[in-house]
């Protein structure tokens, strides 16, 4: 039998403000994920990975409906109802069904419990609230949770602070369970737990998952958390997809230099492991503010090439210098136009026929060129902007280096 | 700036002798709900040079061993009770025994009434002898100061001796201009370079000497321009000189220290001298934990830097005293994979290069493996076994350490279900008898009852009645 489509994301994009503007003051935006589109099955699971800031948690915030998308549409197919968000103000309408239908387990479970109110007053209250049925259903409901969650009766009558944290945690999973929901983020769910509770925990999502057939989004950094439980990783930099694919096949085979990269950071716990001088150039991540040219990864990509993150600017000179040496003039001068395009004029009428020349030899990196005159004009080809890649039905990569390899 | 400077930051002794020892070390915390035997009598040593990795899980005490030893241990409520810390063969742990006399008599009304512990020349001596960084660097700097004013803060309190004597150095260049000329006039300039780099320069004048020897003029217009450029060298005036020694000798009787009562100032004349070989002196930390742009990341604020470079920052302070030993409690867990991978870097050559001796605490066995040359693992205020990483890892001894090494999801081969220790960490309020593991070990026997005594085999040492027999046999 073949899953049918729970969720389908199409090129969403969150922007946030980062200063109001007003007066002379412009408005300022910081993209916080940027076109991205994927399909989650029934049952599936999926894994979002990538460093701080690179819009893990911006995407799970988008899926819950808790922030409102710049661009694109995401699509609820729930078993009994549909629901669609959209980027258009006031088309709110079903967020509170949506809720119901979607668990979160948070990364702290520290102060994601209210330390004031008793164990079972924080399991039930998304049951409450949501107003699904009376308090005497809730707590046949909680009893029915406590041995899938692997809580004893007795801490419902407890507080928060008189749990440990892997018990916490627990609380948390039974909370987003208590509304029967289909589909379940867990946003760094074992990151603040040591390594033996780690185990419990993964255990029992993975033990929930096989008992209720729930689909979860998966939001962790690291790797191995991710490979442990996840059919599907999705690998994200700077708000940007950079592959996605099968767990097995990224494990085996990672195609992108940033998933390469990632795998080679982790320290394996096997005696004789070496640390090696890091090949990552550049300290820092960079921010959304903004966003590099071309690959958003160039600047600290390890086999970056000029074609990564090229500018007009660069190109001009590029041109101008190749000019200078086939005529020994320096006939021509540009603008630049916009991010994507730029004008030659040549000032001297007589190398008109060699810049056309040197134009129609570089075609692979520009995409048109309009002549009028002394003047052309210039859009720039696939090195701007890379794109997905489809390298077999379920992994894709965006990286311009392998664009000719699976083409 | 030169790099050089800083390579007398830790005494590059190879030898392995013991820097630090800690034996039978019990903390306790003296709480409302009663008293927390957080640490249940812990012996191990730490060579000069090596890196002691420490895991275990949280409540296991490894953060309070790393507490212990730097005396940050929150007054009034945790101290020794028994057992010592010997640094470099001196007893450090004096001032807790007093403590702890205090705290026992007025046990029960601790909680109202904390005892404030003055800050002696005894705890001062320790912090430059020891220095820390913690797990979380966006809590360890101050969010209103530029990392400059926090950096030249604390080296200007905790190293003003190392300044007033790198003034004072730098000085002697520009005092013994005549000797230099002679110098380089009768030795040429390999000697004259050779004996200004055992010398502090003045800002800019090594640079200035390397552009000249560089260039490509010819070898008396060389030395004209060196000896020009010595001229330009202006020295300090008499009564500044003066009342620098003056505190340098104030400084060699006591440690120096600010009087608390008064906010201390960094004004005056000679303050503002220190204040701006502060400045280069952290410049020159910033260059040695590779840190990029130190300039810029001098004149910004916390929040403009990212974790990475926060905790670089961190580092950059920890060396600052020339310690004898940096503690890193876990300075990667906060860190993503790529910045925790570049920092592990940073403290393994800090560690090669400078021979620094680092105890370093985490709970990831990965990270162990990858900076630590020894292991101490610790479970519920004890130790259960310390031995060299590589055998660690390969065999463990002690079942619970086995148990750690099984629950750690691995990337090599897929687990169907992870292993993952049955049971919970001992309530250690009420620590149970004999070895603390017994509940949860699938080992246990009826002489786990008894606490389990240290055997040693094969130069590692395991407490374990597992290995009762072994020991015997060899």
């Amino acid at each position: 039998m073949k899953a049918s489509t729970l969720i389908s994301i199409n090129d969403i994009s969150v922007d946030y403000e980062i200063a109001s503007g007003g007066g002379i003051l412009k408005k300022a935006y910081l993209r916080a994920i940027q076109d991205i589109s994927f399909v989650i099955k029934e049952g599936d699971t999926w894994s979002v990975v990538g460093e701080s800031g690179s819009g893990k948690s911006t995407l799970a915030m988008a899926l819950i409906g808790l922030i409102t998308l710049s661009d694109g549409t995401i699509n609820y197919n729930f078993n009994d109802q549909k629901i669609t968000i959209s980027s258009k103000k006031g088309k709110r309408k079903g967020m509170k069904s949506l809720w119901r239908k979607i668990g979160i387990v948070f990364q702290d479970p520290f102060s994601a419990l209210d330390p004031r109110i008793l164990i079972k007053d924080i399991i039930s209250e998304p049951f409450i609230g949501h107003k699904i049925g009376k308090k005497t259903e809730v707590m046949k409901r909680i009893e029915k949770l406590l041995p899938l969650v692997g809580l004893r009766a007795e801490y419902l009558e407890y507080f928060p602070d008189q749990l440990s944290g892997g018990l916490r945690q627990r609380v948390s999973i039974a909370r987003a369970l208590i509304n029967e929901p289909e589909f379940i983020i867990f946003d760094e769910p074992t990151s603040s737990l040591d390594v033996s509770l780690q185990a419990q925990i993964l255990n029992l999502i993975k033990s929930i998952q096989r008992s209720t057939k729930l689909t979860y989004l998966f939001i962790t950094h690291n790797l191995m958390v991710a490979r442990y439980i996840s059919e599907n990783i999705i690998v994200m930099y700077l708000g940007n997809i950079l592959e996605k694919g099968k767990t097995a096949d990224i494990f085996e085979k990672p195609l992108h230099p940033y998933t390469q990269l990632l795998m080679a950071s982790i320290p394996l716990p096997e005696p004789g492991y070496e640390l090696k001088k890091p090949s990552a150039e550049r300290v820092t991540q960079g921010s959304g503010i903004t966003i590099p040219n071309g690959c958003v990864f160039h600047d600290r990509c390890p086999v970056a090439t000029p074609y990564c993150g090229w500018t007009p600017d660069e190109l001009i000179t590029i041109i101008a210098n190749e000019l200078y040496n086939l005529t020994g003039e320096r006939g021509i001068s540009a603008e630049i136009i916009s991010e994507t395009s730029f004008d030659i004029h040549v000032v001297n009428g007589n190398i008109i026929s060699e810049v056309k020349d040197i134009i129609s030899r570089n075609s692979k990196f520009f995409k048109t060129f309009r002549e009028g005159g002394n003047v052309f004009h210039i859009e720039l080809f696939i090195p701007w902007k890379p794109r997905m890649i489809k390298v077999d039905e379920y992994r894709e990569v965006k990286c311009i280096l392998l664009d000719k390899e699976f083409k | 700036m030169t790099r050089r400077n800083l390579n007398d930051l830790v005494t590059q002794e190879s030898e392995a002798d013991i820097i630090l020892e800690v034996k039978n070390l019990n903390v306790h915390f003296f709480t409302r709900r009663g008293e927390i035997k957080a640490i249940r009598g812990i012996n191990f040593y730490v060579k000069r040079g090596e890196v002691l990795g420490i895991v275990g899980e949280s409540g296991s005490g490894k953060s309070v061993t790393a507490l212990t030893l730097v005396d940050l241990l929150p007054s009034g409520i945790g101290c020794i009770t028994e057992g010592d810390i010997l640094l470099n063969g001196e007893r450090i742990s004096d001032t807790y025994k007093k403590e702890y006399r205090i705290i026992r008599r007025k046990k029960v009304k601790l909680s109202q009434k904390r005892t404030s512990r003055k800050v002696s020349n005894h705890v001062q001596n320790i912090r430059g002898h020891i220095s820390m960084i913690f797990q979380d660097p966006l809590t360890s700097l101050d969010p209103l100061y530029k990392v400059k004013a926090q950096m030249i803060e604390s080296i200007m309190y905790n190293n003003r001796k190392m300044l007033i004597k790198r003034i004072l150095e730098k000085d002697d260049i520009k005092k013994n201009k005549k000797d230099l000329v002679e110098l380089l006039n009768f030795k040429g300039i390999q000697a004259f370079s050779e004996k200004i780099t055992n010398l502090y320069g003045p800002d800019g004048f090594h640079q200035e000497l390397l552009m000249i020897e560089n260039s490509s003029i010819g070898e008396t217009e060389k030395k004209t321009r060196i000896v020009k450029a010595l001229h330009a060298l202006e020295p300090l005036d008499k009564h500044i000189i003066d009342s620098l020694n003056n505190q340098l000798n104030n400084l060699r009787k006591k440690v120096w220290r600010p009087n608390n009562s008064k906010k201390y100032r960094f004004t005056g004349k000679i303050n503002r001298i220190l204040l701006q070989e502060a400045e280069l002196y952290s410049i020159e930390l910033l260059e040695l934990v590779d840190m990029p742009h130190p300039d810029k990341v001098m004149e910004s604020y916390p929040h403009e830097l990212s974790g990475g470079m926060k905790q670089r920052v961190m580092i950059a302070l920890g060396v600052a005293n020339k310690p004898d030993i940096l503690i890193a409690d876990e300075p990667t867990t906060a860190l993503d994979v790529i910045t925790q991978y570049q920092i592990l870097y940073l403290l393994k050559t800090l560690n090669q290069k400078l021979g620094l001796t680092i105890i370093f605490i985490t709970h990831d066995l990965g990270v162990m493996a990858a900076i630590a040359d020894r292991i101490l693992v610790m479970y519920a205020g004890k130790i259960s076994e310390i031995g060299p990483t590589k055998y660690i890892l390969s065999e463990p001894l002690h079942p619970y350490t086995r148990g750690l090494l099984q629950s750690a999801p691995s990337i090599s081969n897929k687990q169907v279900d992870l292993y993952s220790i049955p049971g919970q960490v001992p309530d250690l309020l009420n620590p149970p008898n004999g070895c603390s593991f017994a509940n949860r070990c699938s080992f246990a026997t009826e002489r786990c009852r008894n606490d389990p005594p240290t055997f040693n085999i094969k130069g590692r040492t395991v407490n374990c009645w597992l290995y009762e027999v072994k020991e015997n046999e060899s």
